[in-house]
């Protein structure tokens, strides 16, 4: 998406701030993200750090705690279901886990044509929109008349997309759609998935931890730990030059299938794991596994803001964009690369 | 990890010297009993491994990849009928008696499953769990086990031990637990060490970490490590050799660089083809797409399993089962009729990057 497109465009979804705490535990812990329409966002972190939550705060399966979350121009952060109703076809959710999340007493035609039924299509549109769905999706129309169990994993995850996309919402939230799956379906998927959204434009919050996946889709890409953004901007600038020592350490840890190209680079082993959201570390939150950490580091929270044509939050980085590279030995020269891919 | 700990750690003058490997294993096959029939898992599997070198079994699920690793030391359940031979340090393992078998797991082999909170025990601390391990099959004192238990969490970097010996699997985290587990495998300085999937549950930042220990317990231990897992990430990390099963079969085994230069089996090539990677030149290259599914075989048919997904099958593929056979001047073996060339493969030369734009 162009950036002239960009700026001419209303965002699909802007969060504002959007905090989500779990009784004692800040699972989300003030999150701004804005999706314009037809743009591809990565939402990437480890396990503990929030991305999912928010994904569920942008479908409003879960009620923030304070930010806002708006659809297409229109606050629903604290609308009760019923008011609900008319913004949830705007934007649908892809589990990572499809044999979980299809009910295994419905067939595929009655779990795909749901959203339909209850905005009030009726049968026969249904059936057709059904069918015509399901082909998209790369499967036969008779599938409709199966029970999830009787298909693939693969072909499950196609009946999740088919469902989520069946009412041709603007946003599509897809929370690691293909960690579940073997290598092979994966690339499938991600085929579908980027076609799809080239022929139907929709736009998507991609969540995952998968950052070769992420690469190979995202416009954007905000890196989350510990329930707060640490880095936020176009795909290019953050996989060539990441600022965050923590995207650094991310990106550097994530081994490249190529021999040669991997055992050339240096990885950065954090120490320890993410805290625990019930206690995060005062001041950076990622201070306590930070190799370049400093006394302002432990004491005072850092801000989010505009560096080299992104946004990031660390002590560390200058305004002009200098700071640490957490993957240089200080005697190493620099590495021409950061990211998964050179 | 201090100096102190290596030299007690140094293994006993090496096997590999002696010429056997230190695990042989030889037309392995393994067939279950279901309520559906037989169902045929594992079939004539060979592979040797060395001391102080990682072999990496590839696959996806399905492939028979964990159950080989389980019947190496007669972890199967009764459902299995395992044929053929595993000789590991000179010992047949296939058919074995039970103390034959104890003697043999936790002493000479020794496993790492995938999720380390299933395999500890949640009611005993640490410092028991790895002390019992010395204490059965070492015969040390309690104080001189839980010293030794020390030295091991050390060796596989988990910071202040002698404090995390007294704590609860409950109270570290999922990267702590697994260097304990590992620490339990290697507590008897095993000679070969099974790691199934050891880093699937764990993030990468912590991945990385167990990989190193890995690494360390092969160069400094001396271990054959056979590291089984689907990321090819890791495999090109880590590894000194690969082996990829499909469909219960080898199909394809060589050295790493070579395997990621010039994959031969077409079934390789496609998983080669399927990570996503770099957008040359910002565009995005189309992922390879293996069609259809690893097949469940009743029966091992004279074919290759994998003709019904393979762009280049043919009539002879689908009646007669390839042999692995070496490619010229090399130890770079394939089980396939029409092995992937230079020029059917488009390729780029590996480096610069350019390896991983295959399409």
């Amino acid at each position: 998406m162009t950036a002239e497109r960009v700026a001419a465009t209303e965002p699909v979804c802007e969060l504002v701030d959007v905090v989500k705490h779990f009784g004692p535990v800040r699972a989300v812990d003030g999150v701004s993200l804005r999706i314009h329409p037809g743009q591809v966002v990565a939402l990437v972190g480890e396990s503990g750090s929030g991305k999912s939550t928010v994904g569920r705060c942008v479908v409003r399966l879960l009620e923030p705690t304070s930010g806002t979350v708006q659809l297409q121009g229109v606050d629903v952060t604290h609308l009760s279901r019923h008011a609900l109703r008319p913004h949830r076809k705007a934007v649908s959710i892809v589990f990572q886990d499809p044999a979980s999340s299809l009910d295994p007493r419905l067939d595929v035609g009655a779990v795909v044509g749901e959203p339909l039924r209850l905005q009030g299509v009726g049968r026969g549109d249904r059936t057709k929109r059904v069918g015509d769905m399901l082909e998209r999706v790369g499967l036969r129309r008779a599938v409709a008349e199966r029970y999830p169990h009787e298909l693939s994993g693969g072909q499950r995850q196609r009946v999740s997309i088919a469902r989520a996309l069946v009412s041709q919402p603007s946003l599509l939230v897809a929370d690691e759609p293909t960690s579940a799956l073997d290598l092979s379906v994966q690339a499938s998927v991600l085929n579908l998935l980027t076609d799809l959204q080239r022929d139907l434009g929709f736009a998507c919050l991609f969540i995952t931890h998968d950052l070769s996946a992420v690469e190979y889709l995202a416009d954007d890409v905000a890196v989350m730990y510990l329930g707060v953004l640490a880095e936020y901007g176009p795909r290019e600038r953050i996989f060539e030059s990441p600022k965050h020592p923590y995207t650094q350490a991310l990106l550097s840890a994530a081994p490249l299938p190529d021999p040669l190209l991997q055992r050339r680079r240096r990885r950065v082993v954090l120490s320890g794991d993410i805290p625990t959201p019930l206690d995060p570390p005062p001041g950076c939150r990622f201070h306590t596994r930070c190799p370049v950490a400093d006394q302002r580091s432990r004491t005072e929270v850092p801000a989010l803001r505009h560096v080299a044509g992104r946004l990031v939050a660390c002590h560390q980085v200058d305004d002009d964009g200098n700071g640490p590279d957490v993957r240089l030995r200080p005697d190493d020269t620099p590495v021409p690369s950061g990211g998964p891919t050179p | 990890m201090t100096t102190s700990t290596r030299s007690d750690l140094t293994p006993a003058p090496d096997e590999s010297t002696a010429g056997e490997p230190l695990l042989q294993v030889r037309d392995l096959s393994v067939r279950f009993r279901t309520e559906d029939g037989t169902l045929s898992a594992v079939d004539g599997v060979s592979f040797d491994a060395r001391a102080g070198e990682l072999l990496a079994v590839v696959g996806e699920s399905g492939c028979g990849k964990s159950v080989t690793a389980m019947a190496l030391s007669g972890l199967l359940p009764g459902s299995a009928t395992v044929t053929g031979s595993v000789r590991l340090d000179g010992v047949e393992l296939v058919g074995a008696g039970a103390a034959t078998l104890r003697q043999a797991r936790g002493g000479k082999i020794a496993y790492i499953f995938q999720e380390p909170m299933t395999s500890l025990n949640p009611v005993f601390t640490v410092g028991r769990q790895i002390s019992e391990v010395l204490r059965v099959h070492e015969g040390m004192s309690k104080k001189q086990a839980l010293a030794r238990a020390a030295e091991l969490l050390d060796l596989v970097g988990i910071p202040s031990a002698r404090e995390r010996l007294k704590q609860y699997p409950h109270q570290l985290s999922g990267g702590m637990r697994q260097r304990v587990m590992i620490a339990m495998s290697v507590a008897c300085n095993p000679r070969v060490l099974v790691a199934d999937e050891p880093t699937t549950a764990l993030d990468v930042t912590v991945q990385a970490g167990i990989l190193d220990v890995l690494r360390d317990l092969r160069d400094r231990l001396g271990a054959a490590v056979v590291l089984i897992t689907h990321d090819l990430g890791v495999v090109a990390d880590v590894a000194d050799r690969v082996m990829v099963m499909y469909a219960g079969r080898v199909v394809e085994r060589g050295e790493v660089h070579e395997f990621f230069a010039h994959p031969r089996h077409q079934y390789s090539v496609g998983l080669l083809g399927a990570v996503p990677a770099a957008r040359v030149h910002g565009t995005r290259q189309r992922l390879r797409e293996i069609p259809g599914l690893v097949p469940v075989l009743a029966q091992q048919p004279d074919a290759c399993t994998f003709a019904d997904r393979c762009p280049a099958a043919d009539d002879t593929c689908r009646t007669s089962r390839p042999p692995l056979t070496r490619a010229p001047q090399s130890a770079h073996e394939a089980a396939c009729w029409h092995p992937a060339t230079e020029v059917n493969r488009a390729v780029p030369e590996a480096g610069a990057g350019e390896a991983e734009a295959r399409t």
